[in-house]
């Protein structure tokens, strides 16, 4: 009885221990409104991910994270959100469990999601609203493939594959601005009702005068324009995502969950550590563009779709 | 052309392209993956995707109001297109001039909150003690020009003006506020929201308190009285009476699929503008206590496509007399003379008081359904019941008769009630309304929408209407969308119109019918790229059966009859051009031109061309300044009338605001930046106007704020 009983005080002691040593930091700016609030969302997703005790730190602009993030214990998983937070930590290549969110770049040594969505996120989006659709076209930077889209089919450098969702991805390669609106000009004389043309967050060479071109195209030999960026949306582009903070909040509070059950890191050990595409989004459908398309929203389809924005 | 230079400096300095990145927002540089700023406020909830009526229609957010560094709704309603705000005698009570209709009163226009009105049956207006509104609690306010009978019912005329309160979801952070200024105006405010679990709730309270305006009245109807009567009591010239103490409350609370919205609209020391008698008194104050309650649940799982709503609400509205209302100072013979212009009577000692109080009830409850399980349809249907009653009347005055003893009251006997006599102005008496209405939104072809209405009331006091409503909208083109827009509409009469007894000169008629107008609206949309939307539309209206105080065959009264017809057409034109990220100009132009068809003369009052002109600029350090134009151009003057046109005017208000912190903001704003001498017509009367030199407004002012949010 009395060995239980010691038994059962350890077991406590130690969980105690265990407990008070994966805190997880969350360390992110202080913005105004209403950009504070996507941090906020972001946060209390976290927070529920990880399901155990987390400290949140909130720094203005003029405080540094890293004299902050150098003083925890590297048991501790650190939670850094936004770019400029983000940049600060991962250029001091520390050994902290470092995981970075709510970011637009690519950052090395650390864990993280980024905010660029997953092509599997966008397309499963693009074949309920447009099963007719057989080939979707991206312009991206020479050297792009399949797989980084994230399409689950390798890193093969093939200019076609067979994506997810039954249709095919063809990347069209550019270098720059200039040759992306050649291409781009080419390519509107191809595309038809089967064809879908996606603008990536970045890297598709896209500006104003090349969107506005495009979408009137679009309207006119009624192909499908979605984007990764829903300001596009509000243009005129069928549709795009954008992340559902909450949740990402909690896929990264999960991560750091399973990092920090992780085996403590030691001196100079070598650990994988990358960046994970979102998968994490809503949905948003212009309702013009898709009336245009002749794209009947039943309600069903509604629910699936998050935000639409109203006819003129 | 001094104004012009100064404004055209500003723009040049605003179309700098150099500024710096603004601080808060360099942790922001992910906003592309949200879409604009915009889409961020959407996609956490701060504010909803806005889907505008198939109508021609207006929506200025929160963010707007507070860029315009207004602190009471009129100041935001001057930026949309066609519409004119101007002033009443009494109370200098807002008139929204929609497109060249006006009338006594402004009852042709529907004012709701939360979509709930808040028309009073007294005269059909807002409130005779409306004292302003102001706009912390405001989430947005949608305005529809045209008639919207077909939806809304009643008095949904010459255009509808929606006020959306914040919800609980929108106010995510405490804030409170001060804001002092010229005028003696001092306005205190404190938003508050939260949540526990599925309970959402927030609330708003706000005081402002004001003088309202240095404007002064050089003469008044007293003025002609001591001219033609030898007694030199008038307190002309003298200050317009526009002082205010408001409390304004809202709560909201949100459980599930029920929610609960309660309001107050506590209105003290309210000023009597120029007079009812359109004699300054400076003394005169009015108060008003306004109470409503809305209940709300939404359900959308009982029936698979279909979303149900039920909403009951009620509103509890006064309007009272703090101490005794003069209609003529001390002194004052009164308006009681005889065809040679002897009075009556002597002087009044303490003036011609009247002290007239009503307290109104009004009781709704609604039911909407919507149905999206037709292809190709959304299908809306809705019934429901309102019952309204002025419950009680009051009346002391120091003239007319005495019901007691059946004699004239006399200068210098005290006050007499009259109420509950036969003796008073207006009888006690309700209306019930019963409605039902459908409506189907039609996909005719892939960039063919078809909007067909149609709208049945009962009236327990004036019979039956139906009013319907179509509208076509084409897309014609990636850039270019047109509407062809069609409605019709009533306009209730008022209890004043229909059961004012005792006046000496008008009477009213319980037979009156409502006033009807027919609109005819074609409007563009065309975006011919992504920094410019440019907007126009073309009208056509015929108003008939207006009611007017016609001469009866006694010729000593006037009683009301449906006897006028109006004519209008115009256009309004309205563009956004976003120059540059830190840079927004945002202007309209809208002309009507209105006749008068029983006279065959132009319709007097509304400004036949206005122009609203707004720069709205981001310097480095999170500066933000917004100056506005307005240009109120070519009013008509009544029919008989023979004072000269009143001068066009243009009034300047500029706004600077600075977010020091993530919780201090600051304020500046400047009404009437270069002190323009505006006024608003006052009316025509015999054998003059009282009220001669029209009704000023105020000249500059300035106010600053701060902000605090935690």
């Amino acid at each position: 009885m009395r060995a239980l009983f010691v038994a059962l005080a350890a077991l406590i002691f130690c969980r105690s221990v265990t407990a008070a040593a994966v805190e997880l930091v969350i360390v992110y700016p202080q913005v105004r409104e209403p950009f504070a609030r996507v941090f906020e969302e972001i946060v209390r997703g976290a927070e529920d991910g990880y399901g155990q005790k987390v400290q949140r730190v909130a720094l203005a602009e003029n405080q540094s994270p890293v004299d902050f993030v150098h003083v925890l214990d590297r048991q501790s998983p650190v939670l850094v959100l936004g770019n400029r937070l983000a940049r600060q930590v991962s250029k001091q290549n520390l050994q902290h469990k470092v995981i970075v969110g709510a970011v637009n770049g690519e950052f090395n040594g650390v864990y993280g999601i980024s905010l660029t969505p997953s092509f599997e996120s966008i397309s499963s989006k693009l074949r309920f609203l447009v099963p007719s659709v057989r080939k979707v076209h991206v312009i991206a930077k020479p050297g792009t493939t399949a797989g980084d889209f994230d399409l689950g089919v390798g890193n093969s450098p093939v200019q076609e594959s067979e994506g997810l969702h039954g249709f095919s991805l063809i990347i069209h390669e550019a270098e720059d601005i200039r040759t992306a609106a050649t291409v781009y000009r080419n390519l509107m004389q191809t595309l038809d009702k089967d064809d879908a043309l996606w603008i990536l967050p970045r890297g598709s060479f896209v500006n104003n005068a090349m969107l506005s071109i495009l979408l009137q195209e679009s309207w006119e030999k009624r192909f499908v324009v979605f984007s990764s960026n829903p300001v596009h949306v509000k243009r005129g582009a069928l549709f795009s995502v954008y992340p559902n903070n909450y949740k990402m909040g909690l896929s990264l509070g999960h991560l750091a969950q399973t990092i920090a059950d992780d085996q403590p890191f030691s001196e100079g050990q070598e650990i994988v550590r990358e960046m994970q595409l979102l998968s994490d989004v809503f949905v948003t459908l212009n309702e013009r563009t898709s009336n245009h398309l002749g794209i009947n929203l039943t309600d069903d389809m509604r629910e699936h779709i998050d935000l639409v924005l109203p006819a003129r | 052309m001094t104004k012009l230079y100064a404004v055209f400096v500003l723009l040049s300095l605003a179309c700098n392209p150099t500024f710096a990145e603004n601080s808060l927002n360099s942790d922001v540089d992910f906003a592309g993956f949200y879409g604009d700023e915009d889409y961020v406020s959407i996609a956490t909830g701060t504010t909803q995707p806005i889907a505008k009526a198939p109508a021609v229609a207006s929506v200025i957010t929160a963010s707007q109001i507070s860029a315009m560094g207004a602190r009471d709704i009129d100041q935001v309603l001057e930026s949309v297109p066609g519409l004119h705000i101007s002033r009443d005698v009494i109370g200098y009570n807002a008139q929204y001039l929609f497109r060249g209709i006006s009338s006594d009163f402004n009852p042709q226009v529907l004012m709701l909150i939360n979509g709930i009105p808040i028309t009073n049956l007294f005269q059909g207006d807002r409130n005779v003690v409306w004292g302003g509104m102001p706009v912390e609690s405001i989430s947005r306010i949608e305005v529809i020009r045209g008639p919207g009978s077909a939806l809304y019912g009643a008095d949904a005329f010459a255009g509808v003006i929606n006020i959306v309160t914040k919800t609980a979801d929108e106010v995510k952070r405490n804030s409170a506020g001060v804001r002092v200024g010229s005028f003696d105006t001092t306005d205190v405010w404190f938003t508050g929201a939260g949540e526990k679990g599925e309970l959402g709730y927030m609330g708003t309270i706000e005081f402002t308190k004001t003088d309202g305006s240095d404007a002064v009245i050089s003469g008044d109807a007293q003025s002609l009285l001591d001219l033609i009567t030898g007694t030199a009591v008038s307190n002309a010239p003298g200050s317009v009476n526009r002082s205010a103490e408001n409390i304004e409350l809202r709560l909201e609370a949100s459980y599930k699929k029920l929610r609960l919205r309660a309001g107050s609209q506590i209105r003290n020391n309210i000023g009597d503008g120029a007079g009812a008698a359109q004699a300054l008194n400076p003394g005169n104050k009015f108060s008003s206590q306004r109470f409503n309650v809305d209940l709300t649940y939404t359900d959308e799982d009982i029936f698979d496509n279909t979303l149900i709503e039920f909403q009951t609400s009620y509103f509890d509205t006064s309007q009272e007399v703090e101490g005794n209302f003069i209609l003529y100072p001390a002194g004052s013979t009164g308006p009681f003379l005889d065809p040679f212009g002897v009075p009556f009577f002597p002087p009044f000692p303490d003036g011609v008081i009247g002290n007239p109080e009503i307290f109104e009830r009004h009781t709704r409850f609604g039911m909407r359904l919507e149905h999206s399980g037709i292809s190709k349809h959304r299908i809306s249907a809705g019934a429901g019941y309102y019952d309204g009653e002025i419950d009680k009347i009051t009346e002391w005055k120091n003239f007319g008769i005495n019901p007691d003893t059946m004699f004239p009251i006399l200068p210098g006997d005290p006050l007499v009630d009259v109420s509950d006599t036969p003796f008073v102005f207006l009888t006690e008496d309700s209306r019930d309304n019963k409605y039902v209405f459908l409506q189907d939104v039609w996909q005719l072809a892939n960039d063919w929408e078809l909007t067909a209405g149609l709208r049945h009331d009962s009236y327990s006091d004036f019979g039956l209407t139906t009013n319907p409503r179509l509208a076509l909208v084409w897309s014609t083109s990636y850039k270019l969308t047109t509407k062809l827009l069609y409605g019709e509409a009533f306009r209730a009469p008022s209890f004043a119109q229909t059961r004012a007894i005792n006046n000496p000169l008008i009477l009213g008629n319980i037979n009156l019918k409502p006033e009807e107008i027919k609109s005819y609206e074609l409007a563009f949309d065309y975006r011919p790229n992504y920094e410019l939307t440019l907007m126009t539309n073309f009208f056509y209206y015929d108003w008939t059966d207006i009611i007017q105080f016609k001469s009866d065959t006694n010729n000593s009264t006037r009683t009301a009859q449906n006897s006028g017809e109006q004519t209008g057409y115009g256009m309004e034109f309205e563009a956004t051009w976003q120059a540059t990220d830190n840079f927004t100009l945002t202007g309209n132009f809208a002309m009507q031109n209105s006749t008068d068809e029983t006279q065959d003369v132009p319709a007097a009052k509304s400004p036949e061309k206005q122009l609203y002109l707004r720069a709205d600029w981001v310097f480095p350090k999170d500066w933000r300044v917004n100056v506005r134009a307005n240009w109120v151009m070519d009013r008509n003057r009544l029919s008989g009338d023979m004072r000269p046109d009143i001068d066009d005017y243009i009034v300047f208000d500029l706004s600077l605001r600075n977010v020091m912190s993530n919780t201090f903001e600051f304020a500046l704003t400047v009404n009437n930046l270069f002190d323009e001498d505006a006024r608003e017509p006052s009316p025509n009367s015999d054998p003059r106007p009282f009220i001669f030199n029209d009704l000023p407004l105020s000249g500059r002012a300035l106010l600053g704020e701060i902000r605090y949010s935690f």
